[in-house]
């Protein structure tokens, strides 16, 4: 054992590195959640710069274009720069900023609707959170940091699924509306080239009770171990987006990266340099 | 459950308090989505948080923090033409409806329908209603021009209760 060269970074370090990577899985999701749906935002800014539309419910900084453009940039770009960051106390501001920045896109006229705001947020939450804890062993560190993250997704689908709790929707008949008659996706196509009419109905009836469902049990992924709540998290976000628009890739990114982070596997750094050393 | 007593247990092990603050964010966002299922006050909370029509900016802040995905029987109708609250004309080749899956407020706010809405005529009646488990509630906007700017005014908001309450 003697012959064996040390590792060229302290323990220390190489927890903090190793910790380091998990929190920018998360970061650079969001970067990439906030960048997908890039060029319908800036379609959507020239609509407003050309037919401007003001709601007084919004507070005047909450209704200025400015602001909302500023906010994005500032959001976008701190989750792209905070990816090349080593320094805790700029990742640990950051993150903070980012969070107040994803929050104001939230409750702002421009981008309130869009989910995709509220998801970041809270992953931005997450990240700010970890990045206050870099320096704990990843061993000690990880579990609270996948059941934090599983109870963020949780609460994702938990949202989602209680608003639905109503005879519009066990009927199907929300969905049958928004998506089962006309919408062109290939999901949608393909099941409206093998129904009947109510064949269609009676898909949409099906489909919407299936959502009702997984959502419900996605609720409780803090409850399943680990490795098991990570990949019901994965597969059923892929699924949305595949089966309902690619867009929405944008809202599910960012709870893929948190999803990411109860499959990892930590090693005790500190144990294993003191078997070398 | 196993991992949630752990998660606690570390939090005071580690005196890591700001996992515990965030756990406990996350724990009372939850408890405010679920409360609309047994609470009225928050049903109808809710209901005008979609529509806008929260009394107070700052509240309806908050509870933009609750995930709301998809949530509610939206429908929405606009015409280009100013009724603001009488019945539409039946030959308006105007009007439209549509059901939406979040928020129908963002039907006129977002500028997705923009150029379809105002392209020729500038001005327009928008009505909204949301419906959840017993209550519904209707709301009518009017969107005019002024000084090169569409403005929206609301007109009315109504909350109901309808049939569906006990199924």
């Amino acid at each position: 054992m003697n012959d064996v060269a040390l590792p060229p970074i302290s323990p220390a370090l190489a927890i903090e590195k190793n910790n380091r990577s998990l929190l920018k899985v998360v970061m650079a999701a969001i970067l990439v959640s906030l960048l997908w749906k890039l060029t319908f935002l800036i379609q959507l800014d020239r609509i407003q710069q050309a037919m401007p539309l003001q709601d007084p419910f919004f507070p005047a900084v909450f209704r200025s274009q400015t602001v909302a453009r500023t906010t994005y940039l500032i959001a976008t770009s701190l989750s792209a720069l905070l990816l090349f960051s080593k320094s805790r106390s700029i990742l640990t501001i950051g993150s903070m900023l980012l969070v107040v920045a994803l929050f104001s896109l939230n409750i702002h006229q421009a981008s309130f609707n869009d989910v995709t705001f509220l998801c970041c947020g809270w992953s931005a939450a997450w990240c700010w959170w970890f990045s206050t804890r870099l320096d704990e062993p990843t061993e000690s560190l990880h579990p609270r940091a996948a059941w934090l993250a599983h109870a963020i997704v949780s609460l994702v689908f938990i949202g989602g699924a209680v608003g639905k709790l109503t005879p519009e929707y066990w009927s199907g008949q929300v969905l049958y509306e928004v998506y089962f008659i006309d919408r062109d996706f290939w999901f949608y196509n393909i099941i409206r080239s093998y129904s009947t009419a109510d064949g269609l109905r009676n898909a949409a009836t099906m489909h919407s009770r299936m959502v009702i469902a997984t959502e419900l049990a996605c609720g409780f992924l803090w409850l399943l171990p680990m490795r098991i709540a990570s990949l019901v998290a994965l597969i059923v976000l892929l699924g949305i987006a595949m089966t309902n628009n690619f867009l929405l890739f944008s809202v599910i990114t960012s709870l893929m990266g948190l999803s990411i982070i109860g499959l990892h596997q930590p090693k005790n750094i500190a144990h294993q340099h003191h078997d070398l050393a | 459950m196993k991992r949630t007593i752990t998660f606690l247990k570390d939090c005071t092990r580690q005196r890591d308090w700001s996992a515990a603050l965030l756990g406990l964010v996350v724990l009372a966002t939850a408890a405010t989505a679920l409360s609309i299922l047994f609470s009225n006050q928050m049903k109808v909370a809710s209901l005008k948080r979609f529509h806008l029509g929260t009394d107070s900016y700052n509240v309806w802040a908050a509870h933009q923090l609750v995930p709301s995905m998809y949530n509610f029987d939206n429908k929405v109708s606009f015409s280009n033409f100013s009724y603001d609250l009488a019945v539409v004309d039946p030959y308006d080749h105007t009007f439209v409806t549509e059901t939406i899956n979040h928020f129908p407020a963002r039907r006129i706010t977002f500028g997705n329908h923009r150029r379809k809405q105002f392209g020729e005529i500038e001005r327009g009646t928008f009505r909204m209603s949301s419906s959840y488990r017993g209550q519904q509630l209707i709301s009518t906007w009017k969107i005019e021009k002024q000084d090169g700017v569409l403005w929206v005014k609301r007109l009315d908001q109504q909350v109901q209760a309808t049939s569906d309450q006990h199924e």
